[in-house]
Order: structure tokens, then C-alpha cells, then sequence
């Protein structure tokens, strides 16, 4: 049996952008002078890699050099433009998160709705609420509409449903932005075992010392491409140096 | 190649995940639909008896003298037609509303257009339940109601074949909404609710049993819900066929363009 999560081959990626303002007059010229009113962008260009089971990795790079981009397609929401790419283990991605939640439910039903986007069914939920209202400090606020929560509280609580669970192969993008000290902490806890574990782990985030702390390898991502890929540290060290010199 | 692709994806669609997924937006919308609300589930009784009775009251010293159970008669149209103009409008907006979601969650698109389906559908089999009950009252009530079961199906599959193909043209020209409820509007006088067809010159007759859609699924439904004649098996079948074509040839178009779709949107 294959030892690969993801491979990717000379995968890229583009979109087409408005190239001025879009007005009904542009709109009519574009349709009647067969002239394109979009552009290309090219997102991600000729990106290859591949991610071993157990694999802690790390993609580093500054905003909009394409780190989001590449994590959707390896999860199945963007297509590719064009490359290479075979998704052995289906990964489970926490990207926004308040994706998934709604306000207008109690506390206890958004643990339910947010579980099962991530692919968790009631039953198992049941089983482990205590756990994640205790976690999220939210026991008192269980059948609270989570329109009555704060941010903080709804992401505490986003965090600890997806937290639990059991996919082998986990995805998180910024997922810990915005996060308190205390419920930080409890966090260490998880990322800990989690980077102890026999789990695929792909994480995306601007606090290096978290990433060279959980992860392994990792990718530096500039301008949609691979600046530099290997031991995290070291690729740390050098896109960091990068930001210092050139900000 | 493009079978094989099917395969895949329906064998995706209904693994275990997609299915808690979809119970759990479902248990959402309902739990959302009568939030707040007094009245909450009979609401979905008082509206189309009340409906009922403002076009029986409005249009009975016209057409009763023409028409058999007329309240009866009314009820069944406002039910086809409702059915038709709350599910497309649900529907027209599947990518916008759930954007966020298809965006940062691997979901099969299809979970969102059947969730979005179901409260629509949920009123819809109320208010034919209520037709029943009409039925009843009638004495209208026979074993040709078994006929229902694939009508149902055929219609809710014509509506979801166009609830489908709106929500794409949405993503590219947002007008189609304001074009759309005032089609909705026409579709209101242009389907035989209060009238019948029958009765209208002989190519009006025509033009609307040909371009109205709507009229084939309604003629059936009557057919068999008021026992006055035979049931007309060519319309019937006609009706059946044409909701498995439009449900087909709306998912195909769905499968082409989902994804381009998602990035207009």
C-alpha cells in the first residue's frame, strides 16, 4: 500500500479577474467586439510535491501567494487548472471558522451542524459534548442561540467540535488567529499529541515559532510558486529572513 | 470516461458523512423556518385554505357554474403553483447563500440543492394532504390516487431540474431573479387555477398546453384527485417523462458548470 497522502505534479492553478470596473456598457462592448471583459491570474504555477503519511507539514509565505488556493484544491473544493494530483487519503480542512455555523440554532444543535460538516455524525457527538462544551468552556451556554455568543466564543467552540475528529489526514488554515492565551493553551495540548501522533497534518500560519514547533517539513509558497521546500526550521529561517530584509 | 465520473460522484454522494450532513441542515431548516413563530406548523394549512378561499370568493360567480368542486379545483392548482414558485426561488440562490460553505468545507454540492429542497417539498406534501382530506370531503376518493406517487416524483424532479438550472444562470447574470418573479407572476394567470383550460379559445388553448410547463403536471394531478373522467394517460405519461427529461438535462448542465459556477458566484 501506497506510503502517500497527496502527490502533486506541475499542478497550477488560475482564475479569471475583471479587468476594469464591470458596467452594463463594458458588458455590451465585451459581448458585440468579442472582446474578453476578464483576465487570467495565474494563482498557483507548476507546484510539486508529495505528503507521506504521518507527515507534519508546514506552508509558509506571505498573503495571497496562493496558500489557500493550493489547500482547497488538495481538499477538493477548486478544481486544477492544470497538473498533476492524486488524493489517496481524503483530508478533513478547517479553513474559516464560522463556516458551518449558524446563529440562529442553539449552542448544542451548532455542535451537531458543525460536526457533521466535518464529517462527525450526531451519535459520536452525543458522546462527546461534555467533552467539547467543557473544552469550550460553553457548558452554561448550551442551549444559548450562537447569535448571543462572541467571536471568541463561537471559535473556542469550532475549534474544539473539530478537534474531535478521528480523520487521519487533518488541514488547518489560520485556524488559530484570534485565539486567547487561555484557550491557546488548551490548544498545545491537542497540536501536541497531534504531532506525536501517526496523523497527516498540513497547517498554514503567520506565527512561525507555532509552526516550527508542530511541523516537521515545510513549503515556502511565493507568487504561486515553490520557493523552497524542506526541514521547517531551516525553511523557516530563510523566509524570515526574507521578510526582514525585504518586509 | 464521463460515466465513470458519475459513478463516482454518486457513490460519494451518498456515503455515510453526506448523509448525517444532509439530516443535520435539514433538522437546521426546520428548527430555523418556525423560530418565533405562534402559529408555527399551521401556518402551512391557514395559507393555501386562505389563498383558496380569496380566489374561490373572488372568481366562484364566474366559473363555478363551470367547474366541479370548485374550491377543490382552485386548491389543487395553488398547491402545483406554489410548490413551483417557492422551490425555484429557494433553489435560484444555492451558490450565493451557501458560498462560505462550498467554499471551505469538501461538501457534494448536491446536499446543498436537496436541503434547500426540503422545506419547500415539506409544504408542498402538507398542502396535498389537505387535498386529500378534500378528496375525502368530495367523495372523490379512489385507488387512482396511487397515481400520485409517480407524479410526485416527476414533478419535484421538473422543479429541481429548473431550480437547477436558474441557480447557474444566477451565477453569471443576477438579473435572472427580477425575470424570474415576474415569470412567476405570468405562470400564476397563464396556468388554469381558477379557470379552465378548456374554456379559453382554441389555439390560447394550445399556445398555454405547449409553452406552459406547468400545465401537463396540474392537469394530471387533478385527473386524479377529482374523479370526473378517465385520466388522461398520453398528458400523464407526457408529465412524467418530461420531469425525468428536465431533471436529467438540469443535473447534466449542474455537473458541466458547478464549478465555474462557484467561482462566479
Amino acid at each position: 500500500m501506497s506510503n502517500i497522502c497527496i502527490e502533486v505534479n506541475n499542478l497550477s492553478k488560475r482564475f479569471l479577474v475583471l479587468k476594469g470596473e464591470k458596467t452594463f456598457l463594458r458588458t455590451l462592448k465585451a459581448v458585440f467586439r468579442r472582446q474578453p471583459l476578464k483576465k487570467e491570474i495565474w494563482v498557483l504555477h507548476d507546484i510539486s510535491f508529495s505528503i507521506k503519511k504521518g507527515e507534519k507539514l508546514a506552508i509558509i509565505g506571505c498573503n495571497g501567494c496562493g496558500k489557500t488556493t493550493l489547500l482547497r484544491i488538495l481538499t477538493g473544493i477548486y478544481g486544477k487548472t492544470f497538473g498533476y494530483l492524486k488524493i489517496n487519503v481524503e483530508p478533513k480542512a478547517l479553513f474559516k471558522f464560522w463556516v458551518g455555523l449558524n446563529g440562529e440554532l442553539s449552542v448544542m444543535d451548532n455542535i451537531y451542524l458543525f460536526g457533521a460538516v466535518h464529517g462527525m455524525d450526531r451519535h459520536f457527538l452525543k458522546e462527546n459534548m461534555d467533552k467539547i462544551l467543557d473544552m469550550a468552556e460553553l457548558y452554561e451556554l448550551k442551549y444559548s442561540s450562537l447569535k448571543e455568543l462572541s467571536n471568541g466564543q463561537m471559535q473556542r467552540l469550532a475549534l474544539s467540535v473539530f478537534f474531535q475528529t478521528k480523520s487521519n489526514f487533518l488541514i488547518f488554515d489560520e485556524s488559530l488567529v484570534f485565539v486567547d492565551q487561555a484557550f491557546a493553551n488548551k490548544c498545545e495540548k491537542y497540536f501536541e499529541d497531534l504531532a506525536y501522533s501517526d496523523k497527516t497534518v498540513i497547517m498554514t500560519s503567520h506565527n512561525s515559532s507555532f509552526l516550527r514547533k508542530y511541523c516537521r517539513t515545510a513549503i515556502w509558497l511565493e507568487e504561486g510558486r515553490i520557493r523552497m521546500s524542506g526541514e521547517a526550521n531551516h525553511v523557516i529561517d530563510k523566509y524570515e529572513e526574507q521578510v526582514k530584509l525585504y518586509g | 470516461m464521463f460515466l465513470k465520473q458519475l459513478k463516482t460522484r454518486f457513490s460519494k454522494l451518498f456515503i455515510k458523512s453526506n448523509r448525517h450532513l444532509f439530516r443535520e441542515l435539514v433538522f437546521a431548516k426546520f428548527k430555523i423556518t418556525d423560530h418565533n413563530s405562534v402559529l408555527g406548523i399551521l401556518w402551512n394549512v391557514i395559507v393555501p385554505i386562505s389563498m383558496m378561499a380569496i380566489l374561490y370568493f373572488v372568481f366562484r360567480s364566474t366559473f363555478e357554474h363551470q367547474i366541479n368542486a370548485y374550491p377543490f379545483y382552485i386548491l389543487i392548482g395553488l398547491a402545483v403553483i406554489n410548490f413551483f414558485t417557492t422551490a425555484t426561488s429557494h433553489i435560484i440562490k444555492l451558490f450565493s447563500s451557501n458560498r462560505e460553505l462550498i467554499l471551505n468545507a469538501s461538501i457534494s454540492r448536491e446536499i446543498f440543492i436537496l436541503s434547500d429542497l426540503t422545506i419547500p417539498i415539506y409544504k408542498f406534501i402538507i398542502e396535498l394532504i389537505i387535498c386529500l382530506a378534500f378528496s375525502i370531503f368530495y367523495g372523490f376518493f379512489s385507488l387512482r390516487l396511487i397515481l400520485l406517487i409517480p407524479l410526485l416524483f416527476s414533478y419535484i424532479a421538473f422543479v429541481v431540474g429548473t431550480g437547477i438550472i436558474l441557480s447557474l444562470i444566477y451565477c453569471f447574470a443576477r438579473d435572472i431573479e427580477h425575470i424570474w418573479f415576474i415569470l412567476c407572476r405570468i405562470f400564476l394567470f397563464v396556468t388554469p387555477i381558477f379557470y379552465k383550460l378548456e374554456k379559453l379559445p382554441h389555439l390560447m388553448h394550445k399556445i398555454i398546453y405547449i409553452f406552459n410547463p406547468l400545465v401537463p403536471f396540474l392537469i394530471s394531478f387533478r385527473e386524479i384527485f377529482i374523479r370526473e373522467d378517465g385520466i388522461n394517460i398520453i398528458n400523464y405519461s407526457y408529465a412524467l417523462l418530461f420531469g425525468g427529461f428536465f431533471f436529467i438535462l438540469g443535473y447534466l448542465i449542474f455537473i458541466f458548470l458547478e464549478n465555474v459556477a462557484m467561482e462566479k458566484a
